[in-house]
């Protein structure tokens, strides 16, 4: 199974917003949602100054605290590593939108769901390309196999001296202007999402579950010291 | 002779009561959807749609339908229950370290109590507390594009905790009002707002003289008069 990734050149990357736009029409999307995201960064004061542009989206994490918090299953990551969301089972909670650390999720409240990037899955499986890319005309954009040493992904990493997003499948050429610092962080799990999923549900269940346990239990003693007819 | 009662709880107290307890269980119900994830599953989305919309609609009245009817309908019980629970004296503590034994059954002597035992004080307490969280929470969530996103991300968990620990408490609450042999007679006072006058004696017995000190003092003053 291949493990999809994308490598994002920002020293070719020109500010264009070609891939927001080519992707909302792939994907027929409202105007303010947007899957990819082209930011924009100055540096140092007049005279000095240096410009330059950061595109964000989602991650597709390895373990997507989107897919850990959603109630209905509808987020998931798939065995080749690009998370998705069922659009007919989204129910619109949000909680994802929360859970994301990149702020990659968007709230579509026309069809009352949360969408962001798939990566293009379906025509990929097709064998082709996300919009994205398709459209980039810097070719700032490549998308393939990380699995695959031999494919053009692999080999551009490896040659652009590429730096990876730390538990994520996305690599950047930082721009020439920019440091790593603009990049978006290493992967880590927004400490809200590990109280609520690791204490608070655990917690709260076994306090629910206890409660039970006592009423039964004081159902049950009060029934034998009663004789079935208690008092 | 019928069994003589006593009123422990006006009409709006009982109403005050039974539209936060309806809505609270509404709101349970329609929330631990997203907690239990078998329910979900049983759900499908669109149950799971139709419990959102539910929710969102429960959330008016359990914020203001009861405080409303309290301050409207019974201002001053409502606030000498407020003070009440927040009164704490040494036979309070007795009885809440004593009761575990009465909830089980098992015989123990709990130390005289008013209106309100210490459980019900502490009962009282959390409900208003994790109202207070639930709603707060719950509106924030409702009105999340106007907070920031730190405060929508701790939100959610606090949301979920004070579901759970509520939820706990409903069914300590249900129990003692409807299974538990010593206390279930209380429900009459939610109910019809009387109980019986046994009841009052044994388990609220200096509210229970203090209510019989007061008839008899508008007992002499109606023979002066």
């Amino acid at each position: 199974m291949a493990k999809y990734g994308m490598l994002i050149d920002l020293t070719r990357c020109i500010g264009c917003h070609g891939c927001t736009v080519a992707c909302q029409a792939r994907w027929d999307l409202l105007p303010q949602v947007q899957f990819t995201k082209v930011h924009r960064y100055e540096v140092g004061t007049f005279p000095r100054v240096k410009g330059g542009v950061v595109t964000t989206q989602c991650m597709h994490c390895d373990e997507p605290p989107c897919a850990r918090v959603c109630p209905t299953g509808a987020t998931q990551k798939r065995a080749d590593d690009i998370v998705v969301v069922d659009e007919q089972k989204c129910i619109g909670c949000r909680y994802c939108q929360q859970a994301c650390p990149y702020d990659a999720r968007s709230f579509n409240p026309q069809g009352n769901i949360v969408q962001k990037c798939y990566f293009c899955y379906d025509f990929v499986e097709k064998g082709q390309q996300p919009a994205c890319v398709e459209t980039c005309m810097a070719a700032a954009r490549i998308f393939g196999d990380l699995d695959d040493k031999g494919s053009e992904l692999s080999r551009a990493i490896a040659s652009r001296k590429a730096v990876q997003i730390k538990g994520t499948s996305i690599y950047y050429v930082p721009p020439r202007n920019l440091d790593a610092s603009f990049l978006p962080a290493d992967f880590r799990e927004p400490g809200a999402v590990r109280i609520w999923q690791d204490i608070v549900h655990p917690g709260g269940k076994t306090v629910m579950g206890l409660a039970a346990g006592a009423v039964i239990a004081g159902l049950v003693i009060n029934n034998i010291k009663g004789g079935g007819k208690n008092a | 002779m019928p069994e003589e009662r006593v009123e422990r709880f006006n009409l709006f107290e009982r109403l005050g009561h039974w539209s936060h307890g309806i809505t609270f269980v509404f709101l349970l119900l329609t929330g631990l959807a997203l907690v239990f994830r078998g329910y979900a599953g049983l759900l499908g989305p669109g149950g799971l749609r139709l419990f959102r919309s539910i929710h969102h609609a429960m959330a008016y009245p359990f914020t203001f339908l009861t405080v409303i009817i309290l301050i409207l309908g019974t201002p001053r019980t409502a606030w000498q229950w407020l003070r009440e629970c927040l009164t704490w004296g040494r036979d309070d503590f007795r009885f809440i370290a004593a009761f575990p034994r009465e909830f089980f059954g098992l015989k123990v002597q709990l130390p005289e109590q008013g209106k309100f035992n210490a459980g019900e004080k502490l009962n009282s307490l959390l409900t208003i507390a994790g109202s207070i969280l639930m709603a707060a929470t719950g509106w924030i969530l409702l009105l999340r594009d106007s907070f920031s996103p730190a405060v929508v991300a701790w939100a959610l968990p606090l949301h979920s905790a004070g579901a759970l620990l509520m939820g706990g408490v409903l069914l300590g609450h249900v129990y003692l009002a409807l299974g538990h042999p010593g206390s279930r007679e209380s429900i009459n006072g939610m109910l019809s707002g009387k109980v019986s006058a046994r009841f009052a004696r044994e388990h609220h017995g200096r509210w229970y003289r203090q209510l019989k000190a007061g008839e008899k003092v508008v007992k002499e003053q109606q023979k002066i008069a």
